[in-house]
């Protein structure tokens, strides 16, 4: 028996899905990428350094802010140059801004519309206005966020190595502040839809990976926190984050894929929640605690429950962000201008490289850049969230087809499209 | 939501791309809404999974570059089927970042990310070498703005023209500071503008995402960036967008893609 799902709405990406089925058994459950390869890893190679976080913020346009900010990092340890606390405080608050858009994004407008059994938005949005507009709502205050911190919402400007190019205004980041109270509320509309609905179950236990640094809830830096499905852990060095985690090509797509010491793992909201959850922010960590949830949580379509929560934590983390920086900001040069980086040689005088994990809203993000001397690129690496969970999604996918195997064609694809988005795939980003 | 009679029937359709004009579009929020009540959406991936396509548009937005056989079908099909074709974005309009590539032996770059994969790698085309283009919005990303205005003049039923200005006109008008001036290289005199100079707000040099506008001056400023800064240097900044054959294919210099500046930039 084949099952064949073409053309999944609703994602980033183009991508279909097939699966065969002998005798009872699931023989293969494979997620074929459509997504054009654009090479990205390749054409950087021979450019100047200060391209990297320009180009590679294009590998996606829902998260372009994690791609700069994280090439940005990896260039930054090459070259031995450190950003200061306030570039830091100003980056992560723009990390949290691109959490809560993407997330709201997705877990309302891509994912739940499945679980009523709806497959288009406008349908949805016109039965549920008041939530439609919470949704809107809290994307645009985080949108706004990025556009003041950088320039602009979809692919920010101001972000480079260093530093920032320019600043906001003290002003404006209390103006921001202020839309707190607001957002928080609509946040939490999304929570209560959320954790209201029925979602459906899968129960397959997997690895989770996520930065950890057993203080805060990580998404700019940290280990690599590793959860077996034993019940053990353990973090390893971000820079050994290839030694683990092997990058795999396979022939029927141009999407790659990822294992963990030879092992299919998880990364994303759930895998963040499972986790860092007891450092959560005091909301969100209450929405949290009266889940009652046996932890590890292994049902992925929890995926979008953990997401609401890390909106509702962001939330609050940005509104400290900003009330912070409304009245500590100071003027401050970027180190790239300070140097005169754009366009210069690499300031060490010598071949160098440099390699960075930071948590986009999919999950655990790697990027890695060899400079040369005169500065220009040598080598590029980037390894995506969804090229780290295709296998976990294609396990979980095989897992689930025993359940809903026998159901009609036109319900049994429903659930198949259901559960590859919520996982929250960007196949956009899975082929760069 | 019920669709009144005889609204105007609309297409987003990407091709490959990180579909970052598409998420422009979305993050119009209430405005999005607002154009939802006076169009019908038949085909746009981000917020519907229904499998029909409808058999004609009356405009389609095409996001994206056509790399792959199949983004090429997809493409001359939705020309057939619609009134308007609107290539959508710097991917469209322009190649975008992976037109990079054509600076490259592409078949070297390949080889740097994938090692046993068969991967189509055309050389990279604008979309208008495969089909007619009615209007070019430009830009990587789109400007969220600029694009509601000429849907709403779209919808009225006539194609507008986005005025033929340079970016240093809203540039100096708001005040920014003249990066050319600074000794960077700039290339707002000759790029279109319509995108509030919002790179320059941010002290980024333009580096010609929008296109080039009729009338620009684009020897004068090539002389003077090449009497400035090394030719490859140059090259390298109008390559990043997709530019740098769009311009000079306007002059009188021989603009065949060389793997020169590739092989200048890598030596030790």
């Amino acid at each position: 028996m084949k099952i064949q799902v073409n053309h999944i709405g609703k994602m980033e990406g183009h991508t279909d899905f097939v699966a065969e089925i002998i005798k009872g058994d699931v023989k293969s459950a494979k997620i074929m990428t459509t997504e054009g390869a654009r090479l990205i890893e390749g054409i950087l190679v021979g450019r100047h350094f200060s391209e990297a976080p320009i180009i590679t913020s294009r590998i996606c346009g829902i998260c372009p802010v994690i791609h700069k900010v994280c090439s940005v990092k990896a260039l930054e340890k090459a070259m031995a140059i450190s950003p200061s606390t306030q570039t830091v405080k100003l980056r992560k608050a723009m990390l949290m801004a691109q959490t809560i858009h993407s997330h709201a994004l997705h877990l309302f407008f891509l994912s739940l519309p499945d679980f009523f059994d709806i497959t288009n938005d406008l349908k949805f949005i016109g039965k549920y206005k008041k939530e439609t507009e919470c949704a809107i709502g809290v994307r645009q205050w985080a949108l706004k966020a990025i556009e003041v911190i950088g320039g602009r919402a979809v692919h920010p400007i101001a972000c480079e190595v260093g530093g920032f190019k320019t600043l906001p205004s003290r002003q404006e980041l209390k103006e921001l502040s202020q839309g707190y109270e607001s957002a928080l509320k609509d946040a939490l509309c999304l929570v209560n839809m959320v954790t209201k609905v029925k979602l459906p179950q899968s129960k397959r236990k997997t690895t989770f990976i996520a930065l950890k640094d057993g203080k805060t809830y990580p998404f700019y830096g940290g280990n690599i926190g590793i959860l077996y499905p034993d019940g053990k852990s353990r973090e390893i060095d971000e820079v050994k984050f290839t030694k683990h985690v092997k990058e795999i090509e396979e022939p029927y797509r141009a999407a790659k894929s990822a294992e963990l010491d030879g092992e299919p793992f998880m990364v994303g909201a759930l895998a963040r929640i499972n986790i860092n959850h007891s450092h959560l922010n005091p909301l969100a960590a209450g929405i949290f605690k009266s889940l009652k949830w046996k932890m590890p949580q292994y049902n992925v379509f929890h995926n979008i429950t953990c997401q609401a929560i890390e909106v509702v934590h962001c939330v609050e983390e940005l509104k400290a962000l900003l009330e912070d920086l409304s009245v500590n900001l100071e003027d401050e040069i970027s180190k790239s201008a300070k140097l005169n980086l754009i366009a210069s040689a690499n300031p060490l005088g010598k071949e160098s490289w440099g390699s960075d994990a930071a948590e986009a809203p999919r999950g655990t993000l790697y990027h890695h850049y060899k400079i040369s001397a005169d500065g220009y690129l040598r080598e590029a690496k980037v390894i995506t969230p969804t090229v780290s969970f295709l296998k976990n999604l294609e396990a979980d996918i095989a897992a689930y087809l025993p359940d809903i195997k026998n159901m009609p064609e036109k319900k049994r694809s429903l659930k198949i499209r259901a559960l590859i988005r919520a996982y929250d795939p960007c196949i956009s980003c899975a082929t760069h | 939501m019920k669709y009144k009679k005889n609204k105007p029937r609309i297409a987003i359709v990407g091709l490959t791309s990180c579909e970052g004009c598409q998420f422009v579009i979305l993050d119009q929020g209430k405005r999005f809404l607002d154009l939802l009540k006076e169009v019908q959406v038949d085909e746009f991936r981000l917020i519907e999974d229904d499998p029909e396509p409808a058999s004609g548009y009356d405009i389609c937005f095409i996001e994206g570059n056509p790399i792959t056989k199949a983004n090429i079908k997809l493409l001359q099909e939705m020309r057939k089927r619609s009134k308007f074709l609107i290539a959508l974005g710097n991917c469209a309009a322009l190649g975008g970042v992976w037109e990079l590539k054509n600076y490259q032996d592409k078949n070297k770059t390949i080889r740097q990310v994938y090692k046993k994969t068969k991967v189509e790698n055309p050389d990279i085309k604008e979309v208008d070498n495969f089909v007619k283009v009615d209007l070019t919005i430009p830009g990587c990303p789109i400007n969220g703005d600029e694009f509601m205005e000429l849907v709403w003049q779209l919808l009225k039923g006539r194609l507008p023209q986005i005025p033929q200005k340079p970016v240093c006109d809203e540039c100096q008008k708001l005040g920014y500071e003249c990066l050319l001036q600074k000794g960077e290289i700039c290339l707002g005199p000759i790029t279109l503008g319509g995108c509030k100079a919002v790179c320059l707000k941010s002290k980024q040099a333009c580096w010609g995402c929008r296109g080039s506008f009729e009338g620009a001056q684009i020897e004068n400023l090539m002389k003077y960036l090449l009497k400035e800064f090394p030719r490859e240097k140059v090259y390298h900044v109008m390559e990043v967008f997709g530019a740098r054959d769009s311009i000079l294919k306007k002059l009188d210099i021989d603009t065949t893609p060389k793997k020169a500046t590739k092989k200048v930039n890598t030596k030790k």
